[in-house]
């Protein structure tokens, strides 16, 4: 996008630009992260991230703690959809040890996974409407989250940061007032994405506000790495669950929604329709869910064979890969954390050249980020 | 098998032949975990080159098939440095995306490496490069020209492990402080050597 006449008559002269700093404090920034903005009036020249400042070091924690140790470390980088990260983990330790997990353990995974999925889902829908300045749909959201909340912290005790799954299994079978109130979860949710919908997506002034702002094409994606939302966003129809199947998912009926046009509006659609998608996954889930153990026989010290081992799984923002070497020891020898904020945002600097301001705070809720899951 | 790794294993094949292997062979006889990763996958790699007829050669060949089902990816490909723009450009070519770029620290071995993680949009097709190099001199070319996302993986990886990517326009601190000192990731790193 080139600059408009109207700039360059203003009384700054033409060629005059300034810094602005976005952050580290400023809530569109949804955490502590730091935009360094060179504008020219109110469009953006050049932005350059500066990022860190949550960082932890959870990968040299993955080095001095055994296998089971770090478990809680995967669900503290992306607070908003920790299971799938837990997932991550569980799953690589399984495949490396050849731990064979009970299908009844693979189906709460899928069940809890995607529920949590949707309350990830939710946040990211309020908090991106109040950087748009609507304040009231966070408010739905978060009523509607609550439910998904509480269904979580009956069976694992917590509402963020789960450590619910185990290398094996999941660590406590489901309540049968869980299940009861999952499926009427899903009964009550169903007519209030409609009530979203009509809210929302419709509206005349959040449509100008997201269609056609923030274009990130396929290509991008690519040499970027941009997974998740934000791919499917433009078109392709990727998902870690179906081009690298994991678990049950294999077992159940969804599709991958993808809208084709890569701006803002289409990753908003492509979210609300993964909500309806993981509602039709859970209730499958919950139909199919076979009696039997949640946990499998598990050495009492996991300890993969010396070797190099992936795992991805496909969490609420794109895709998380696990890379992990193993020296044979109960301790990981080295543990790379691949997470789809770090990516989707490393795209932003070139997206965001020549917006506007305002639009690029649209750009930058559309990504979704969570910031711990980029400084990790 | 699926098609595009065969396509890209035979590309790495004329790239890096397997005879070629005895040049790499700091690589292949280190006695370190990486050996191991052999271990596991070595009947697949050695199934494959049966396949393509040719003796299986004593020191592990540049690039091997590896077992999915255990270790979550496809094909393995031990490039020297001066070959990695070569290996990640047959990949762009065959239309892979960027997983990870990472490091890894062998003090044993007196070497450092770095890890190219690659994945596919049309499905199970996950491709690693792996570049060993000594720790004197920690030194590879940038492949942010070809995958512009490198270009945060590799300031990472720079100040993570102090590896110094060639090329590279902006190697600054990205996640850790500007006045960091030492590498946090190698082995050899710490904390209490920093002043708090």
């Amino acid at each position: 996008m080139s600059t408009p006449e109207t700039t360059t008559s203003h009384s700054t002269g033409p060629q005059e630009t300034f810094v602005l700093n976005l952050g580290p404090q400023h809530p569109a920034t949804h955490g502590v992260l730091r935009v360094k903005l060179t504008m020219d009036g109110e469009f953006i020249e050049n932005a350059e991230i500066v990022s860190g400042y949550i960082h932890r070091e959870h990968e040299k924690m993955g080095e001095n703690r055994n296998w089971e140790q770090f478990l809680p470390n995967t669900s503290r980088m992306d607070y908003l959809g920790a299971m799938m990260y837990t997932h991550a983990w569980c799953a690589l330790a399984e495949k490396a040890c050849g731990i064979e997990v009970p299908p009844r353990a693979e189906y709460i995974r899928v069940i809890t996974s995607e529920l949590n999925r949707i309350s990830s889902h939710l946040v990211w829908w309020g908090a991106f409407l109040i950087d748009l300045g609507g304040m009231t749909p966070m408010l739905y959201a978060f009523d509607d989250r609550e439910h998904i909340l509480d269904l979580l912290e009956e069976i694992t005790g917590s509402r963020l940061t789960y450590c619910y799954y185990r290398i094996g299994g999941v660590c406590e079978d489901v309540t049968d007032s869980f299940l009861a109130g999952t499926r009427q979860f899903i009964k009550d949710f169903r007519p209030r994405l409609k009530t979203y919908h009509k809210l929302v997506t419709e509206n005349i002034i959040l449509r100008k506000r997201l269609e056609g702002i923030g274009e990130i094409p396929a290509e991008m994606c690519r040499k970027y790495g941009a997974t998740g939302p934000v791919l499917r966003g433009a078109g392709i129809a990727y998902d870690v669950r179906k081009a690298e199947p994991y678990g049950v998912y294999p077992d159940l009926q969804f599709d991958i929604p993808t809208f084709p046009e890569g701006d803002c509006m289409a990753r908003y659609k492509v979210r609300m329709a993964e909500i309806e998608q993981s509602l039709r996954i859970i209730e499958q889930a919950l139909d199919k869910l076979p009696d039997g153990p949640v946990m499998a026989k598990v050495p009492r010290a996991v300890k993969p064979p010396a070797g190099d081992y992936c795992m991805a799984v496909e969490g609420a923002r794109g895709r998380f890969t696990i890379r992990a070497i193993s020296n044979g020891t109960t301790t990981p020898y080295r543990v790379k954390l691949r997470t789809p904020c770090f990516c989707n945002l490393s795209c932003f600097e070139e997206a965001c050249q020549g917006m506007l301001l305002a639009d690029a705070l649209a750009l930058m809720g559309s990504l979704d980020l969570v910031i711990p899951d980029l400084d990790r | 098998m699926s098609t595009v790794i065969d396509e890209v294993f035979e590309q790495f094949q004329k790239l890096l032949p397997p005879e070629d292997s005895v040049s790499t062979a700091p690589d292949a006889e280190s006695g370190s975990a990486s050996a191991g990763t052999a271990g596991d996958s070595e009947t697949a790699a050695s199934a494959a080159a049966s396949e393509k007829a040719e003796p299986p050669p004593e020191p592990e060949p540049p690039c091997r098939r590896i077992e999915r089902s255990r270790h979550g990816y496809d094909l393995e490909l031990q490039a020297p440095p001066d070959r990695l723009i070569d290996a990640v450009s047959i990949l762009d070519r065959a239309g892979f995306s960027l997983d990870i770029v990472s490091g890894a620290d062998w003090p044993k071995d007196n070497q450092l490496e770095v890890l190219y993680d690659f994945f596919h949009w049309d499905g199970p097709h996950h491709i690693t490069i792996r570049t060993r190099i000594p720790r004197e001199k920690p030194e590879v070319p940038t492949i942010s020209a070809i995958y512009p996302g490198a270009l945060w993986h590799e300031r990472e990886t720079w100040e993570f492990y102090g590896i110094d990517f060639v090329g590279h326009p902006n190697l600054i601190h990205l996640i850790l402080p500007d006045d960091q000192e030492g590498f946090p990731l190698r082995k050899d790193f710490k904390a209490t050597d920093v002043d708090a």
